[in-house]
């Protein structure tokens, strides 16, 4: 499978917690990076999805937020830190692509006021932040 | 028009920013609060918003982020203060309803484990976070 997704990293399922509708998935990628997921019941069911399990977690650009520096007191589930390596300016957005401590690279897609604000440059610290909602399985 | 999106809000075009792709509105809710959407250049042009027109800017409870403390330096264009009103439990996530100083409602589903790891509960001060690119709108039929 192809898809246009900016950010798919691969994973190993390490724990499937159900609730009534959705369940939360715990991913661990090779290099150490964990994610977390959340996806209906269904979808965990029709991808039989197990413990280690190999999964591809996979998420649109435009669903990352970035943070200057740390941050702790916020609800989304994945938060990524590593250095801003390139931007990609555009009128309205504008592409960042930040490489983790890891080696992996995330991007995001935020606007040109949020750049300016924050003062983003190349090799600024950040954290991409993502809400589990946001992270979608494939395997 | 209905839909199932959580968050309903009224308001006024303040500007209209074209960008190749996309563009950036910038709205002023009903009860004063600054707010943004990005949509796609062919959405506004689709639409004809124009600047001092009223419209609905509307996001699933799925696409808002809370926070605790103030000024986080972060990204996303909406960062709206309010009050936690109530929080409704499930086993992997949970619902929670935020109350701006104007009286817009927001709700707000996040994982158990978040409610839990910032301690979220009714009275609370928080941030409700919601990306520009999540925001949507929809134009008054009259």
């Amino acid at each position: 499978m192809r898809i246009s997704a900016r950010n798919q990293v691969q994973a190993r399922v390490v724990s499937i917690d159900q609730g009534a509708v959705n369940s939360k998935i715990t991913l661990k990628a090779p290099e150490g990076t964990e994610l977390s997921a959340i996806i209906t019941n269904e979808s965990a069911a029709l991808l039989e999805l197990a413990e280690g399990d190999t999964v591809t977690a996979f998420f649109k650009a435009s669903h990352v937020l970035v943070s200057a520096g740390a941050v702790a007191n916020i609800s989304a589930r994945n938060k990524l830190w590593g250095k801003v390596e390139t931007i990609i300016v555009g009128t309205v957005n504008v592409e960042l692509v930040i490489r983790l401590a890891n080696g992996d690279t995330v991007r995001s897609i935020i606007t040109h006021d949020a750049l300016d604000e924050l003062q983003i440059g190349e090799g600024a610290e950040v954290t991409a932040i993502i809400k589990a909602s946001d992270v979608m399985i494939a395997k | 028009m209905m839909i199932s999106a959580r968050n309903q809000i009224d308001a006024t075009v303040d500007l209209v920013r074209h960008g190749g792709v996309n563009a950036l509105l910038t709205l002023r809710t009903a009860q004063g609060t600054l707010m943004y959407a990005s949509i796609t250049d062919e959405a506004a042009d689709a639409l004809a918003v124009s600047e001092g027109e009223r419209v609905i800017a509307f996001f699933k409870a799925s696409h808002v982020l809370v926070a605790t403390g103030w000024a986080i330096p972060i990204s996303a264009r909406n960062r709206l203060e309010g009050v936690i009103e109530s929080i409704r439990h499930g086993v992997v996530s949970a619902e929670v309803h935020i109350r701006l100083p104007g009286g817009d409602r927001i709700s707000a589903t996040v994982t158990e484990e978040a409610v839990s790891n910032l301690a979220l509960r009714p009275g609370m001060q928080v941030v409700a976070i919601i990306k520009a690119s999540d925001v949507m709108i929809a134009k008054l039929t009259k």
